[in-house]
This record gives C-alpha cells, structure tokens and sequence, in this order.
C-alpha cells in the first residue's frame, strides 16, 4: 500500500460536479423540466459515463502495446509524455481517442437518458412549447421530412450542446493546471 | 452501572420469536457446536453460523436506535456495513481471487442490501416492493455511484499491479501526478539498479581477476562492446519483468596507466519524473598486480600444463565501490561518450 489514486479520486469528483452543474444549467434551458429533475438527469448519465469509461479502461488496458504502457505510466505517474520513438504520434492518438470518447459520451448519454426515462416509467420529456414554436416557425417553408427529423433530433442535440459544454469545462480546467504547472512550479 | 447492564440485558431479550436477537444466539451457538464437529461438518456448520451473523447485523442496522446511530448528515451507511461483512464472509478464507475482487464487489453488494429495504423484518409483507418512480431514481443514482466507487478500488489496485509489473518505478517521486500520492516511502533494501550493478561487478571479476595484464588493457579498450555482453548475461540473472529492456549497463574508462578507473552506469530509461531518466553508478579500480595466472575452468581441464606452471606476471585485480543511490541529472560522463 505505498500508493493510493486520491488524486485521481479528487479531480473526478470536481470534474463530475461541474460536469453536473453545467448539464442540469442547460437541460432546464433547453427541456420542459423542473430543476431538480434536471440536477437528477445530469448526475445520471455523467454518473453512467464515468463507469463505462472505466469499465472500457480496464478492459482495455492490459491489451495495451507495450510501447502505449510505458506512455500511460509515464502520464498517470509523472504527469508528462515518455520520450521515446513513439512519443510524436501521442498528441494525434490523443485526438483521435479524445474524438471518439466525446461523440460515444454523447451517444451513452442520449441512450442513458432514454433508458433512464424507461426506468421511471416517465414518456420523453417534452420540448420546451415556445422552442416548438420557434422551430415550427422556422420550418414552415421546409419540407416536412425535416421538420420530424428536427422534431426528434431536438433531444440529441440538447445532450450534444450539454457535452460539449462541460467537455470544455473539464479541459479548460485541465488547461488551467497546466498553465499553473508550467509557470509556478519549482 | 447496573442501569447500563439492565438496559443492555433488555436490549438482548428477544421481544419476539423473530427478531435479531434470536439469529445473534443462533450465530453464537452454531460457532460453539463447531468445535464438536471436525471436516466438512465443521466448515459447514461456520458458514451457517456466518449466515446467521449477516441476517442478525442487517436486522440490527434497522433497529431505530441503530438505524440513528449510523446516520451520518441524513446518509444511511448501515447497508455498507452488512455489505462488508457479506465480502469477509464471501472472501475471507478463500484466496484464489485477484487482490482487488472483495473491494470491487462490496459496493455492489452494499448497494444490493440498501436497495432491498427489508421490511420483512419488521412488518409482514413482500420481501421487495419496487419503488414509485422517486425511489427508482434514488436507487439508480446511488447503484451508479456505488459502481463508480468499486472502478475507483478497481483504478487503486491496477496502479499497485503496474508498480509490481514496473518495481523501478517505485523510487521515484509522484509529486506531479494527477493520479496518486504516495503514503508511505518504504526504504527498499535493493533497487534493481543496485542489484544489477552487483551482478556486472561479479561478471567483471570473472573476465578480469587473475588475467594477464596485456588481456585486461585490451578488454578494457573494447570495453563498449563487452558490456553489451555483460549486460545481457546480467539479464539473464535478474528475475524476469517488463521493465528489463528499459534498464542499460554502460562503463566509461576514466583514466589509466598504471591503474584504471572504470565507472560502471546501470541507466533506467524508462517512464521517470525526469525526461532523462534516473541511474546508479559504480567505481571500479583495475589494477595491476603481480600473481599467478587464474586460467577459466574448461581451459585448466583441457591443458592441464597451465596448472604446473607457476609464472607469477602481470595480472588484473579489480575491486569496486559500492554502487550510488539513484542519481536523476544525467552524468556528465555519459553525456560526452
């Protein structure tokens, strides 16, 4: 028992709650719900996402190249890229894993909430009615394809707008202690 | 005194046949009729007598007083109570599970015990009655924090495997990380820097001790190259990990004639606090003495002539320092090389 993930622990908490207060903010925005659902809503499916995540981290993780080992130690010990000849393809691996962990925790939540909607046995939350308006308004003149895809696209892009708003949360909060780590450290 | 044991004595009579009291006494005397029986028996009767336990402290955790008691800022933790008890009884005496099973398993399992509300013990009625939608809402959140919980045990017990499966890592400092702390720093009695540095030392002495002097120089100016031999056959003698091929044996001759200083580096390459790397070093001085020559061993079954030959000449004695504690700037000598 030399060492313990606290800190790790310690950056998913704050992570989560921010992730939480953001979505639950535009889920009562964008949604015919009242606050607490929302706060509920929110806590749900970030809570869900996390535990993939994790489920798919740990599944995944003895499969890792060897090469891709000593970059994941040298990241979660020593908070820096391992230099070696793999070292310049890290930043694109990162993109390309980071795009997909985005629109999968945007499919997760968008299924999570339909599942969780089953659960309590609630129908779809509905639109907000003047955000119906406005759309009804607005594709008036359009063909009437549109608008149904529109018209059930609405929850989706909800949670996408809610994603991506608390993804940029987390990474300029990460942005943030990287600046602090560059400049202040001793 | 006296009121506190007549309290405690009515707090133990069973107020009715059912109640916890009862299953405390069925514990007590199954663990006491264990004795008297021996093999399978014995070990079934103990489980029996741990069942017994588990349904007596699930319902004691809903008796009111208790129920008050372990109620913390209007959070119920009894559930992770009985939870822990069921993980001792499931793994106790039973190794043959990865490390980090019984902790995965117990918020999951505590999660089960809060959610089935046992009214049964207190009221008659259903066992589980599914909860309005307010509930279910509850119970899900609190079935994914709970699987959240068990990742985290999951998370701390994989860091402890990559440390095993990677050993030099643990000499280095984690003030950095965003992932872990260190709560204690065991001294290790030996790094594997130093053990890999004793095993080159003991490898040099068979190439070097004894041998003519002309051999020593010449095996001192390819000394590059016999390392990697040196090296290799080092490997051949550590236990065998994943992190070997990221830790180097390199010499540096530092000076010379008469007597040879030759530095002796074990370099850790892998992932570090430092891009660099850290490494341990060794001083080894060669000198040259006057003695017999030691001649390997198949060489004196082959020619036993060399064995009546006592020429005392020129030889080799090499004796080392012990090795440096991990050094995290990279040497000044190795960089130049």
């Amino acid at each position: 028992m030399n060492i313990v993930p606290l800190r790790a622990v310690a950056f998913q908490i704050l992570f989560l709650l921010v992730a939480i207060a953001i979505e639950a903010r535009i889920f009562r925005q964008r949604m015919n719900l009242d606050h607490k659902t929302c706060v509920q809503y929110a806590t749900t499916v970030n809570l869900l996402s996390v535990v993939v995540g994790w489920i798919i981290f740990f599944a995944a993780e003895p499969f890792l190249p060897s090469n891709l080992d000593a970059q994941l130690i040298s990241y979660m010990f020593f908070d820096q890229l391992f230099h070696d000849s793999l070292s310049s393809s890290v930043p694109s691996i990162i993109i390309v894993v980071g795009f997909f962990i985005f629109f999968g925790t945007w499919l997760l939540k968008v299924e999570g909430l339909n599942l969780l909607e089953m659960i309590l046995g609630k129908k779809k939350a509905e639109e907000k009615p003047e955000q119906l308006n406005f759309k009804f308004r607005n594709v008036r003149n359009r063909s009437q394809n549109r608008f149904i895809f529109r018209g059930t696209g609405t929850r989706a892009a909800t949670v996408l707008l809610a994603n991506a708003c608390s993804f940029s949360a987390i990474l300029l909060l990460m942005a943030i202690r990287l600046i602090e780590r560059l400049y202040y450290a001793p | 005194m006296k009121d506190f044991i007549d309290k405690f004595k009515k707090f133990l009579t069973p107020a009715q046949a059912a109640s916890w009291q009862t299953f405390i006494y069925l514990a007590a005397f199954s663990w006491a009729v264990s004795f008297a029986a021996t093999g399978f028996a014995q070990v079934f009767i103990i489980h029996i007598g741990w069942l017994f336990l588990i349904i007596a402290v699930w319902w004691l955790i809903y008796v009111d007083e208790i129920q008050k008691a372990l109620t913390f800022q209007g959070f119920f933790y009894g559930p992770w109570i009985v939870g822990a008890l069921i993980c001792v009884f499931l793994f106790g005496n039973w190794s043959a599970y990865p490390d980090a099973l019984p902790y995965v398993v117990w918020p999951i399992v505590s999660f089960i015990v809060a959610a089935i509300r046992p009214k049964f013990f207190i009221k008659p009625g259903p066992i589980f009655k599914i909860p309005d939608a307010a509930g279910r809402q509850d119970l899900v959140i609190l079935l994914l924090c709970n699987l959240v919980l068990s990742c985290w045990f999951q998370l701390h017990f994989s860091m402890q495997d990559l440390l095993v499966e990677y050993p030099s890592l643990s000499i280095d400092k984690f003030d950095r990380s965003a992932f872990v702390v260190k709560v204690s720093s065991q001294e290790q009695t030996a790094t594997k820097g130093d053990t890999m540095l004793g095993l080159a030392e003991a490898e040099l002495e068979s190439e070097l001790e004894g041998r003519p002097w002309a051999e020593v120089e010449k095996w001192l100016y390819d000394a590059k190259d016999h390392m990697q031999a040196v090296e290799a056959a080092v490997k051949r003698q550590i236990a065998p990990s994943k992190e070997n091929a990221l830790w180097h044996l390199r010499s540096k001759v530092l000076s010379g004639r008469p007597d040879y200083d030759l530095r002796l580096f074990a370099i850790w390459q892998g992932p570090s606090s430092k891009s660099t790397g850290y490494h341990l070093s060794k001083s080894c001085q060669i000198q040259q003495v006057r003695g017999r020559v030691r001649v390997s061993d198949d060489a004196q079954s082959n020619d036993p002539s060399n064995l009546s030959a006592p020429v005392t000449q020129a030889v080799g004695k090499i004796q080392c320092d012990t090795s440096s504690p991990p050094i995290f700037e990279p040497d000044p000598t190795l960089v130049r090389s």
